[in-house]
């Protein structure tokens, strides 16, 4: 570091010599089309950072170094001018449209800013602004349907829960699928926060199946805060950042107080807030016409199996509504004895019980701009309550960020933003007592759940409907609760040195820091923890990045034009988690690690990492027009033995802007550009994979404490080397009419090759799973783009259709040697599977019985478990977005479809659904019984076996029971297909204030995820998933996502 | 201008280089482990308490121990989800038990072994090698062939191999007999021993009975080699000494509470799935002429205040109206064996009883495999497992309202038992008697109980009601599916070795028809 020191030093005496005579020049911008005038153009004098921006009126006043004379004039939409000041004092000058957009800028890998037209490979951005239109408390969820190619899947509708991102495809057999995220050219964790010791155990935190979902480190990032999102694809736009960034990189870009076209010099304030309101998409479809017992008895005597039925949670008893009179845990009690009362339904006893969901964000934002400074001011307060009861999620960050030039040549920048995140209590997922919607999908049927708000009767004892497996929803809610509790900082400092016109260096610290303490606990008297329970969990995740950059710019003669940029980084990573968990407790209500009653368990992790990179990059153009850029980056991980912890890895890429090139100046194609590129990324593995060790395990807690080891199950090896991804890349963006309609295509083709994984083993060897380089994935695939505004009136109506589809062809090509399948995860008797020849991500499981023609073969009358095979796939065959926006004077119209063709979901709810008779299909055959569609077998006196039809009555109760057992999941698997209605928005901006303090005022009314308009899926939503890790296409009896509706108001002052 | 500017890259370059040259010199601290030991920082007395936990948890686990074990070999009958009392067995249970047998206690009860010999520490050798070949056996004795002499290899080998059955036993009883000569009373101490409590004394007695226990095992197989070594034994006690009262047995005194709990007691604080079964009331109750008074602690009362069993592999609804209401009127597994009541003190983790053994050696006796009174054994297995229950036995029995007079102990209560004509001795019945006796000694042992009872056939009993495996009650665990994906070839070779279908049905090496 005190090399660094040095070099700050060097560069401040560098910029002493700043020149002393000036002159200063003012004048107007305005609109070449109307005349009026522009605000927030942005004027820089041509060689050096002295700049300003026109205020409201379109005036502005720059002070000019001596030895310069051109000025730049530049507007987002409008096509930039330079313009020689030869003495001048006064410079009125006007814009024009961009109409052929052609100099689009777009932020690509280190930040840097360059033409669209010079970058060979797909890039796709978002403004801020759109971010800002229908907020997503996830920043994830926003890019839904808008990217091509971009797979979100969001996870549930609990509050603060997380969502998963990939793009082009999983290539990663065990390893991190997601992209990058990079903030302001600083890497930003993406991790799941997770809480437990990981290790499994006792109490809360037992497996994978179950636990709290508590969100994704992007979510972090506030949307107010960001200024725009590039993507980046490929492997080709990535290979500067390294590793992390093979599976693409979400660049994002935070607002400064420059570039915004709509700031004016001087202070500009900012208010909005976005209130939106929550209720379930969709709810399972229940029937209502049988409620609690089995053989269509049930009669209540203690609700644990003391009366007829009693014990049991399911919906095989008798018939609602029919006049019967039953003992009920509701009824009362007279004289000792329970009174029977009405059976009846409550078909709205799910609905009724959920809340609705309240999301406020309000954020006030001060911007600063002046001629050699500029500030932005941010807080921003974020308030969510769930709809299940007490749940709640909140947010505050606050971001700053400046640029100042000290002096002409020395500009110094940074941001800093820092995010609390905390929650009171948030909801449960998958089989686990602590999940009430576990316990809604049983769901005695006749059960009115919201009236079991007081838990606790007078004795002290809990009041409930059912003794025997769950717990009083209401008691989980208010008495088991997840909490979360989370500061973030993150933030990056700059100083950037212009040497000379073509010859500039920064050098760039950027760190992302946080806490997170996660606790869990359990009352007195939950059904899984009669003693109760409590463990918190304290993460501390440190990540630093220092880069240092040269950047060489020169034309050479008059065709070409040669940038160098040559760069190195370093960076550290550290985590820390300390573990603690009071599996038992010495007095009810009171939580913390000492009040145990039984030893104390406790764990604690380090785990730190080191990755010293050094990369270049160069760009030949040709007459503007032809571009060949090149990169190349070598690491030094601490991962990886020494002979192999240096790696290259290269990428180049090749583009053609052909209109230009062939000098066309033709009015159907506007602008034609093609690209080629390949590129290389090699990567390492976590820390600690090389050498044996042995572990601690919790120790033999009597008198004295032994201790104790054991040798943990992963073989590690001390001869891995780098795993590579290898992706190659075409494309194609075509311009007509003038812009009017735009295309995009893409193909690429990529391999991830050499993959570091744990390969299960025979448990014989003493491990089961052993780390070496084997597996390859393979991804190829389309990506189209498609914009066109079919309607540009000249009284203001604007119609406009993005399209994106993209297509990607997945296929595991090879496991280890001797490997048939790799399993990514578990789920009672279905596991999600890497298998060769197949995409990534097969459902396995067991397939019902069939004879030779594949009928179901019934034993008994009822379906029976057959071969295990593979059931499913959770990836889509396609997925696409259609966006309409629509213009009028002021008002803004739109509307977003998502589309996901393809892919299959295990359905856990229909499976619970059916085998508890909760849901509607269990209605079929309730009274008469059920003849299983299928065959039954035949024997003859030789022992020969034929097939028949079935013919065999059971009970719809046998029949359900036998058909959709864990234990065959063929049964509820189903094509994941969905076309949503992801988001629909009308605006209006109310323009030309006058006077009026506030400057500009945009209100709205915003719908999310509002309708699910195709899908086959019966009773959830087919976009689930409980972590945003590998194993997806699995429904587990989540909370549903919700719908979400509500209003926007923007205000500047 | 131009000088300053090279100087500028040329001291930005060298200050990279620097650092890169300085930094990749701490890589290897860097990616050095600091949660866990170097396996140079083994500690033998850290890895022994590990191997008896593990080793003890997993033969006590619910889902092998009690639901395969117990409820195959009818001690007890599920009155929930009764899928494995009707023979349908778990897959997951099936992979994890391989993977918790091998790749837990077994890995490290042979780190254990290697830091011992690295040390010269003749003691931890033997109990090593005593642990070992106790998880070496189960592994086999639940499946058939096994890997075991090209296993825990790690990376030199992670497709082992399957070894005949024959061959495994052949070399566990010998490296029995080399433990014995390892251990040492007057050796190098040993530490962490949560059996013995670093006794050495004991662990030769574990390994000797241990030894006999095997022997029996194989004997049919190979009588005189069974003769042979079970007399060496028995005739040498000072060499090769053996169990000789409760007080030997070895059994982990579990500490009640979460993760030293035992499995039974933690799974009882939130389950009830399990009943004694209706085999074990009847024998002992409702059809004896004379009462075991064993029953008093292995069945608590029902809701009718008597002991009425579950008759096993009934269908989960069957099971839930059986006796009007299952979960009611029949008897839970009793109080001394869940500890569910407060302040009873945990039950041992069993695994292999001074009763057992008497019953060892009155078979081998019986056969004449040993010199010795088979009806004296006999008797001293029926006393030593009522001695093993001792006073907790006498206030059960009082407890439920049976008890004559104040005065009566386990071994009048023994006793009073024999009494009963049917279990007296009677050598032209021998081989059901002792069977079955050894049978009731092991309840609650259900893996041990069950391979005794596929060896003998005794006591008769009846497959489970509405059981899924063609009328028949297993006597065998297939293989895991997982070895299937990870070790296809030597799986493929384990079959032919095991000479029959990789199913519930193929008889092991030593289990002759």
């Amino acid at each position: 570091m005190r090399k660094f020191t040095l070099f700050f030093v060097f560069l401040l005496f560098v910029g002493m010599h700043a020149a002393l005579a000036q002159m200063e020049v003012k004048g107007t911008v305005t609109d070449a089309k109307d005349g009026t005038p522009l605000p927030g153009v942005s004027i820089v004098v041509k060689g050096t950072l002295t700049g300003t921006v026109t205020d409201i009126n379109g005036k502005f006043v720059l002070t000019v170094p001596a030895g310069y004379n051109e000025l730049i004039f530049s507007f987002v939409g409008m096509l930039t001018r330079e313009e020689k000041i030869d003495g001048r004092a006064v410079i009125n000058i006007t814009l024009e449209d961009d109409v052929v957009g052609l100099n689009e800028v777009v932020v690509t890998a280190l930040g840097i800013s360059r033409e669209k037209k010079s970058i060979g490979y797909a890039v796709q951005d978002m403004k801020g602004e759109e971010l800002a239109k229908a907020k997503e408390t996830n920043i994830v969820n926003s890019l839904s349907g808008k990217i091509a190619g971009v797979q979100i899947t969001n996870s549930s509708g609990a509050v603060g829960s997380s969502s998963r991102i990939v793009i082009r495809g999983a290539g990663s057999l065990g390893g991190n699928n997601q992209p990058l995220f990079v903030v302001d050219g600083i890497p930003i964790n993406n991790d799941d926060f997770a809480a437990g010791d990981g290790l499994g155990g006792k109490g809360r935190v037992v497996s994978k199946n179950n636990g709290t979902n508590r969100g994704n480190g992007a979510a972090d990032i506030n949307p107010d805060d960001i200024e725009s999102i590039s993507v980046l694809k490929g492997p080709n736009a990535a290979a500067l950042y390294g590793s992390r960034a093979a599976n693409g990189v979400i660049l994002i870009t935070t607002k400064s107080g420059s570039l915004s076209g709509t700031t004016r010099k001087g202070l500009n304030i900012e208010l909005s807030n976005s209130t939106t309101f929550e209720r379930p998409l969709r709810l399972p479809d229940y029937q209502n016409e049988y409620g609690q017992g089995a053989e269509g008895v049930f009669s209540y005597v203690d609700g644990a199996g003391g009366g007829t039925k009693d014990g049991v949670d399911e919906s095989w008893g008798p018939k609602l509504d029919a006049g019967l009179m039953l003992p009920q845990y509701d009824s009362p009690i007279v004289d000792g004895v329970r009174t029977a009362t009405p059976w009846i339904s409550h078909p709205d006893n799910i609905k009724d019980f959920l809340e609705t969901g309240v999301t406020t964000t309000t954020n006030l934002a001060i911007v600063g701009g002046y001629t050699d400074a500029n500030f932005r001011l941010s807080y921003t307060n974020m308030n969510q309550t769930g709809m299940l009861p007490n749940t709640d999620y909140k947010k505050n960050t606050l971001a700053f960020g400046a640029s100042a030039n000290a002096t002409d040549k020395l500009n110094i920048s940074g941001s800093v933003n820092y995010v609390s995140a905390t929650s009171d209590n948030l909801p449960a997922y998958g089989y686990d007592a602590q999940n009430v919607f576990q316990q809604f999908i049983w769901a005695s049927r006749q059960v009115n759940y919201s009236d079991l708000k007081n838990y606790t009767n007078p004795d002290g004892s809990k009041y409930n409907w059912n003794y025997n497996y769950h717990n009083n929803p209401y008691f989980t809610l208010n008495e088991n609760l997840n909490t979360l509790d989370r500061d973030r900082l993150f933030g990056n400092a700059k100083v950037l040195y212009k040497f000379t016109e073509n010859l500039s260096a920064f050098v760039r610290t950027g760190i992302d820091n946080y806490s997170n303490l996660s606790t869990e606990r359990a009352a007195y008297g939950d059904m899984d923890n009669p003693n109760g329970f409590y463990d918190e969990a304290l993460s501390t995740f440190k990540e630093i990045n220092t880069d240092a950059l040269i950047m060489f710019d020169k034309g050479l003669g008059e065709y070409f034009d040669l940038n160098v940029n040559l760069g190195g980084n370093i960076m550290n990573q550290n985590f820390h988690r300390t573990f603690g968990a009071a599996d038992e407790l010495a007095v009810a209500d009171v939580y913390t690690l000492a009040n145990s009653k039984v030893a104390l368990r406790s764990t604690s992790f380090f785990r730190e990492k080191s990755i010293h990179s050094l990369y270049f990059s160069g760009q030949l153009g040709f007459k503007n027009a032809l571009f060949l850029e090149f990169t190349g980056r070598n690491d030094w991980s601490s991962t990886l033995p020494k002979e192999s912890w240096s790696y290259f890895y290269p990428s180049f890429t090749l583009s053609a802007v052909i209109t230009d090139l062939a000098k066309m100046d033709n009015k159907v194609l506007s602008y034609a550009k093609v690209r080629v590129g390949y590129a290389v990324v090699g990567s390492d593995t976590d820390p600690y994979n090389l050498l044996p060790v042995l572990s601690f395990g919790s120790g033999w807690n009597s008198a004295t404490k032994y201790l104790n080891q054991y040798v943990p199950d992963g073989l590690p090896n001390p001869e891995l080397k780098p795993q590579k991804v290898y992706g190659f890349e075409t494309g194609a963006e075509l311009k007509f009419f003038l812009n009017r309609i735009s295309l995009d295509f893409t193909y690429y083709n990529q391999q991830t090759k050499n993959q570091i994984i744990a390969i299960p083993v025979s448990a014989s060897s003493g491990y089961t799973s052993k780390f070496i380089n084997a597996g390859q994935i393979d991804n190829s695939g389309i990506e189209i783009t498609l914009g066109a505004s079919p309607v540009k009136s000249d009284k203001g109506f604007n119609w406009d259709i993005y399209l994106n589809f993209a297509k990607n062809k997945n296929e595991v090509v090879s496991l280890a040697e001797g490997v048939e399948q790799y399993e990514l995860g578990t789920y009672w008797d279905l596991k999600v599977m890497a298998i060769p020849g197949q995409p990534y991500g097969s459902l396995y499981g067991a397939d019902y019985l069939r004879d030779p023609d594949g009928n179901i073969i019934n034993r008994n009358g009822v379906p029976v478990k057959g071969d295990l095979k593979i059931l499913g796939n959770y990836q889509p065959d396609w997925i696409g977005g259609i966006n309409n926006e629509f213009n009028f004077k002021g008002f803004d119209l739109s509307f977003l479809i998502d589309v996901h063709m393809g892919g299959d979901v295990y359905c856990m709810t229909n499976a619970w659904g059916r085998y508890a008779g909760a849901i509607e299909e269990t209605l079929i055959g309730r009274e008469g019984g059920i003849v299983g569609i299928g065959v039954k077998e035949v024997e003859d006196a030789d022992g020969n076996i034929t097939y028949v039809p079935n013919d065999v009555v059971v009970t719809a109760e046998e029949y359900n029971h036998a058909a959709f057992t864990n234990s065959i999941p063929a049964g509820s698997i189903f094509d994941a297909s969905y076309v949503k209605l992801r988001e629909v928005r009308l605006g209006y901006t109310f323009k030309n204030l006058g006077n009026f303090p506030i400057k500009g005022i945009n209100i709205s009314i915003v719908g999310r995820n509002l309708a699910i308009l195709y899908s086959t899926v019966p009773h959830v939503d087919p976009e689930t998933s409980f972590t945003n890790g590998n194993v997806q296409g699995l429904e587990f009896g989540q909370l549903p996502s919700a719908r979400s509706l509500g209003f926007n108001i923007n205000l500047k002052f | 201008m131009k000088i300053k500017r090279i100087v500028g890259i040329a001291a930005i370059l060298a200050a990279f280089l620097f650092i890169f040259d300085s930094c990749t010199k701490n890589f290897e601290d860097i990616n050095t482990d600091p949660n866990n030991a170097g396996l140079d920082k083994a500690a033998p007395d850290m890895l022994l308490t590990n191997v008896i936990e593990m080793t003890t948890d997993r033969v006590q686990e619910i889902f092998l121990g009690e639901e395969m074990g117990n409820c195959w070999v009818q001690h007890e009958a599920k009155v929930q989800y009764t899928d494995e009392d009707r023979y349908i067995y778990r897959t997951s249970v099936v992979n994890a038990t391989w993977s918790n047998f091998y790749a837990g206690p077994g890995m490290c009860v042979t780190t254990l072994y290697n830091t011992a010999v690295a040390r010269q520490h003749d003691n931890y050798k033997g109990v090593a090698l005593v642990l070992k070949v106790y998880i070496t056996s189960v592994i086999t004795d639940l499946h058939g062939p096994v890997p075991y002499f090209n296993a825990w290899t790690g990376a030199l080998n992670t497709l082992p191999p399957y070894d005949s059955q024959e061959s495994i036993y052949r070399d566990i009883i010998a490296k029995l007999d080399t433990a014995n000569t390892l251990l040492t009373i007057d050796g190098d101490a040993i530490a962490g021993d949560i059996l013995f409590n670093n006794d050495i004394t004991k662990w030769k007695k574990f390994a000797n009975s241990l030894r006999l226990r095997l022997l029996l095992r194989m004997s049919g197989r190979d009588e005189a080699f069974a003769t042979t070594e079970m007399s060496k034994i028995v005739n040498d006690p000072a060499t090769y000494p053996i169990f000789e009262s409760n007080e030997d047995n070895a059994a982990l005194q579990y500490l009640g509470s979460f993760p030293n709990n035992h499995p039974l007691n933690e799974n009882r604080k939130t389950r009830d799935d399990h009943r004694v079964s209706k085999t074990i009331t009847d024998m002992m109750w409702a059809l004896s002429p004379k009462a075991d008074w064993r029953i008093a602690i292995y069945a608590d009362l029902d809701d009718n205040d008597t002991w009425e069993g579950m008759p096993n592999g009934l269908t989960s609804s069957q099971a839930a109206s059986y006796n009007g209401n299952g979960i009611k009127y029949t008897s839970k597994l009793g109080n001394y064996f869940t500890a569910m009541a407060a302040g009873t003190p945990m039950p041992p983790g069993m695994l292999m009883s001074y009763a057992e053994l008497q019953f060892i050696l009155a078979e081998a006796a019986f056969k004449n495999y040993i010199s010795g009174d088979a009806e004296t054994f006999y008797y001293a297995g029926i006393y030593g497992s009522y001695a093993q229950f001792g006073d907790a036995l006498v206030a059960a029995v009082d407890n439920a309202g049976y008890l004559a007079s104040p005065e009566w102990t386990s071994d009048s209560l023994a006793a009073d038992f024999i009494a009963n004509d049917i279990y007296g001795w009677d050598a032209g019945n021998g081989m059901q008697l002792i069977a079955t006796q050894r049978w009731a000694a092991t309840f609650d042992q259900g893996l041990q109980a069950w391979f005794e009872w596929r060896r003998t056939g005794y006591p008769v009993l009846t497959p489970a009601a509405e059981g899924m495996n063609d009328g028949k009650i297993p006597v065998r665990v297939p293989y895991p599916t997982d070895e299937a994906a990870r070790n296809p070839s030597s799986l493929a070779e384990g079959v032919t070795l095991l000479g029959g279908p990789d199913d519930l049905n193929t008889r092991v090496w030593w289990d002759l028809d």
